[in-house]
């Protein structure tokens, strides 16, 4: 286990670096800031994003490029953080009034070419940028419920999950339209692998898409809420869930899974690379 | 009163002149249109009302068969006002369809009319008519395919109207905002046509008085957080407001927008006061949405579902003296100029805005009149947030107005092709149920039933054909070459997969033509009688 300070502070978001590997580098959002590790996560060191205070950072991303452009995004109250040297220096994007909490991120894998990245709210619904970040416009055609939890890209759709259900763009995230799953519930995490979307609900377990249709996936220890999907493809593809208190594992496409053992008495409440962020601010490493 | 011919006696007419007179009639209209049929259409000229006015140049079949309000011979008129009020309510409904279902209804009447007069009874010919009519819709089913994508839009926009200023700005509106999607199409500035997009939910009417515009730099008023007390009062006085406003700062709203008809001079003095003194609140009144109770009791509804509030409404007794927090809604944002008032992420039960979605398709499925169903549609894209505003520009405002038209036009047959799907055009689709009405005219027993099937399918080319006329093709030398998906391409004479080419039809219009125009020949066919009331008037409205 590891501790970014010693004040107790609520872990809001956690990303770790696509070049991990190599350069080692961690960032972890709480209430009272953002914080970095370069060396993964044996040490911290808050980062000053604004003059004056600090605001909580609730969502991270990386860019896709990450090891060649060094942009990292930081959500904060009110607009997006943006930095272009890992994190050693910040630019300011304001959000339009008034300003919404961001509770997800996601960059287009073009991100280099089309600039492109989507900010889910849980008050505006979608926000985009079309310039890396410097601007942002909410694009909620079709978007019924405007409390958006999760997103993701799959191929060149884009996913939203909302408090009352899953809602799909065909085109960029300009407008949305309705993916029926086959329950009316809370869909609080998605991933996509390998074409196929996975979509986390509240109340009803875990759903896999399967020819133009879903299918829920059924195991021991999946129909808690399913808080988190963390998903890699490659070699060892696998599918990492938070369900509940719980961190199941599975490297056959979610057709079997296996829990992995957690620390006890700690809520588990972000995925990251090898990490695991814990809601006492704590973070473990595989 | 007879525009025409002020002395007209009542009259009886029989049979032959009957049928002669109505295929004439209604010749006279179908031909009129029918130059306007394909993608390089003539225009029909009609002589202004005013002779200081430029002539009305016109390719929409509907707008022209409109226009012919009366014929001077009075039998013929019979068979050419039957003829109009089919074409202007197709057109009403989906847009498109008019040239196509006036050329069938002309094929159809004119093949049918020949087995009656070789001793066919007409009755049975209709009952056949209206037996291949199911099977030639089941072919035509069978050809339905969605259109989706912004190429695909776009070209199928570029394929209803041929003027590339609108098609791409068309494809691009439909393709964001789906078939239901809010479009306003107004005159331009300039001599570009341009298009903008509305975030939010947008009603046409705004703010109630200028005395109330908060930011008069941008001459609008902006609300953030803001509470929205929705009604349709006429709000006399200031003590009628008080209760409201006390209710209000009670709750603890810091923004209010408040929705009524009418205000008056004394209660807006009340909120510009408070405007000016209170530092609890901030106040503005917008009118209420929609002209007449219906439109209004619907956009309170509306506004009801996508705030969350509760309307306080004239007609139930109700006032605001037993107002609770619960009747005001909420939204993120919500502003408002001269012109509009848009709400901008109602915080509504997402659940409740659904239902009341689904309620209003319901109601669409039940209604019975085009400009209901349109009325219905135009709500559900309201509430699905976001509207576009197509600017028409020209040179000169005929050239605008002519524009604004067409892009009107076009978004009508994109909505339903959005809806209902495309189907190959160039009148192939409909030559592709000829094999169909083959085999069933076998199953047929009664003679004449079977001589229907065999009409109907004999003219289900007459579009094809009128198409390739009218963009100089002789057809003779190209019919065997059309069918099974594959036509010419009007536009250059060349074969095509027609569905590759882009060459599509709004499923919708070719069914409804089809119909129309089948079902209207079978009747036509079956007037045996004409009465002539004294001196009718003329028609104006279908």
């Amino acid at each position: 286990m590891m501790t970014i300070d010693s004040q107790p502070d609520l872990l809001l978001a956690l990303a770790a670096s696509p070049d991990f590997k190599k350069d080692k580098l961690l960032f972890a959002g709480r209430r009272s800031g953002l914080y970095r590790s370069t060396d993964a996560g044996k040490s911290w060191a808050a980062q000053s994003i604004i003059a004056s205070g600090t605001l909580s950072v609730t969502a991270l991303a990386f860019s896709p490029n990450f090891a060649k452009d060094q942009i990292v995004f930081a959500a904060l109250p009110g607009g997006m953080a943006y930095s272009r040297d890992a994190g050693n220096h910040w630019l300011w994007a304001q959000f339009p009034t008034p300003a919404p909490y961001v509770s997800a991120l996601t960059i287009s894998p073009s991100f280099e070419e089309d600039k492109t990245l989507f900010a889910a709210t849980l008050e505006d619904g979608v926000l985009r940028s079309t310039d890396g970040g410097a601007s942002w416009q909410a694009w909620n055609f079709g978007l019924l419920d405007k409390q958006a939890l999760c997103l993701t890209l799959n191929g060149e759709a884009v996913y939203a999950g909302t408090s009352t259900g899953l809602f799909r763009s065909h085109n960029g995230g300009r407008s949305w339209r309705e993916a029926a799953l086959p329950v009316e519930d809370s869909v609080l995490s998605l991933a996509a692998l390998g074409g196929r979307l996975f979509a986390g609900t509240e109340s009803h377990g875990l759903f896999a898409s399967a020819g133009g249709g879903w299918k829920q996936v059924k195991a021991k220890g999946l129909e808690k809420p399913i808080n988190q999907i963390q998903a890699e493809a490659g070699k060892e593809a696998f599918i990492r869930i938070l369900a509940g208190d719980a961190l199941m594992e599975s490297k056959d496409e979610g057709k079997t899974w296996r829990k992995i053992q957690l620390p006890p008495e700690e809520a588990p409440v972000l995925l990251a690379s090898l990490f695991v962020g814990f809601i006492s601010g704590q973070v473990a490493a595989r | 009163m007879s525009i025409l011919n002020p002395t007209q006696k009542p009259e009886v007419k029989f049979q032959p002149d009957v049928w002669r007179a109505f295929q004439r009639g209604a010749h006279k209209i179908v031909d009129a249109v029918s130059p306007t049929l394909g993608p390089r259409p003539r225009l029909v000229a009609i002589q202004p009302t005013h002779r200081s006015d430029p002539p009305e140049l016109l390719d929409d079949a509907g707008q022209i068969a409109r226009r012919i309000i009366q014929l001077p011979n009075r039998d013929e008129d019979i068979g050419a006002m039957f003829v109009r009020q089919m074409l202007w309510r197709l057109r009403e409904d989906v847009g498109d369809g008019a040239a196509t279902a006036a050329v069938l209804f002309k094929a159809v009447y004119d093949e049918c009319l020949k087995s009656i007069a070789a001793g066919g009874n007409a009755m049975r010919v209709r009952v056949g008519l209206e037996k291949s009519l199911d099977v030639a819709l089941r072919a035509l089913d069978g050809q339905i395919q969605p259109l989706a994508g912004r190429k695909q839009v776009a070209d199928f926009a570029r394929s209803v109207c041929a003027d590339d200023s609108i098609t791409d700005l068309l494809g691009e509106i439909f393709d964001l905002l789906g078939a239901e999607g809010q479009l306003t199409v107004q005159l331009g500035r300039s001599n570009m046509t341009e298009r903008e997009y509305v975030e939010g939910h947008l009603w046409a009417g705004g703010l109630l008085t200028r005395s109330l515009m908060l930011d008069p730099i941008q001459s609008r008023s902006r609300l953030e957080n803001t509470a929205i007390l929705i009604s349709d009062f006429e709000i006399e006085s200031a003590s009628q407001l008080t209760p409201a406003l006390r209710c209000a700062l009670q709750n603890g709203e810091q923004n209010l927008i408040l929705i009524a008809r009418k205000l008056s001079e004394e209660a807006t003095a009340l909120l510009v006061k408070i405007n000016r003194d209170s530092k609890q609140m901030r106040v503005t009144a917008v009118k209420t949405p929609g002209t007449g109770m219906m439109d209004q009791s619907a956009a309170l509804d509306d506004l009801c579902a996508l705030t969350g509030g509760r309307a306080v409404v004239q007609a139930v007794d109700q006032n605001f003296e037993n107002l609770t927090p619960a009747h005001f809604g909420h939204a993120r944002r919500a502003w408002a100029d001269m012109e509009r008032f848009v709400v901008v992420n109602g915080m509504g039960e997402p659940r409740a805005l659904r239902s009341h979605i689904h309620t209003l398709r319901r109601a669409i499925e039940k209604s019975d009149t085009p400009e209901q169903r349109n009325k219905l549609r135009e709500r559900i894209g309201r509430l699905f947030g976001g509207a576009a505003i197509l600017s028409a520009g020209g040179a000169t405002e005929t050239e605008m107005k002519t524009r604004r038209e067409i892009a009107e036009r076009a978004a009508l047959t994109l909505r339903s092709a959005l809806r209902d799907g495309v189907v190959n055009g160039g009148g192939i689709a409909l030559l592709d149920c000829r094999p169909a009405l083959a085999e069933f005219s076998k199953q047929l027993l009664d003679e004449d039933e079977r001589a229907a099937c065999r009409a109907l399918g004999k003219v289900l080319d007459a579009p094809a054909r009128l198409i390739l006329t009218n963009s100089g093709f002789d057809p003779s030398g190209f019919l065997t070459r059309l069918g099974q998906g594959r036509g010419i391409d009007a536009r250059n004479g060349q074969a095509v997969e027609m569905r590759s080419a882009g060459i599509l039809d709004s499923a919708a219009s070719v069914r409804g033509a089809l119909i129309r125009a089948v079902r209207a020949a079978a009747l036509a066919l079956t007037v045996d009688v004409v009465v002539h009331k004294r001196n009718p008037q003329a028609s104006v409205n279908p």
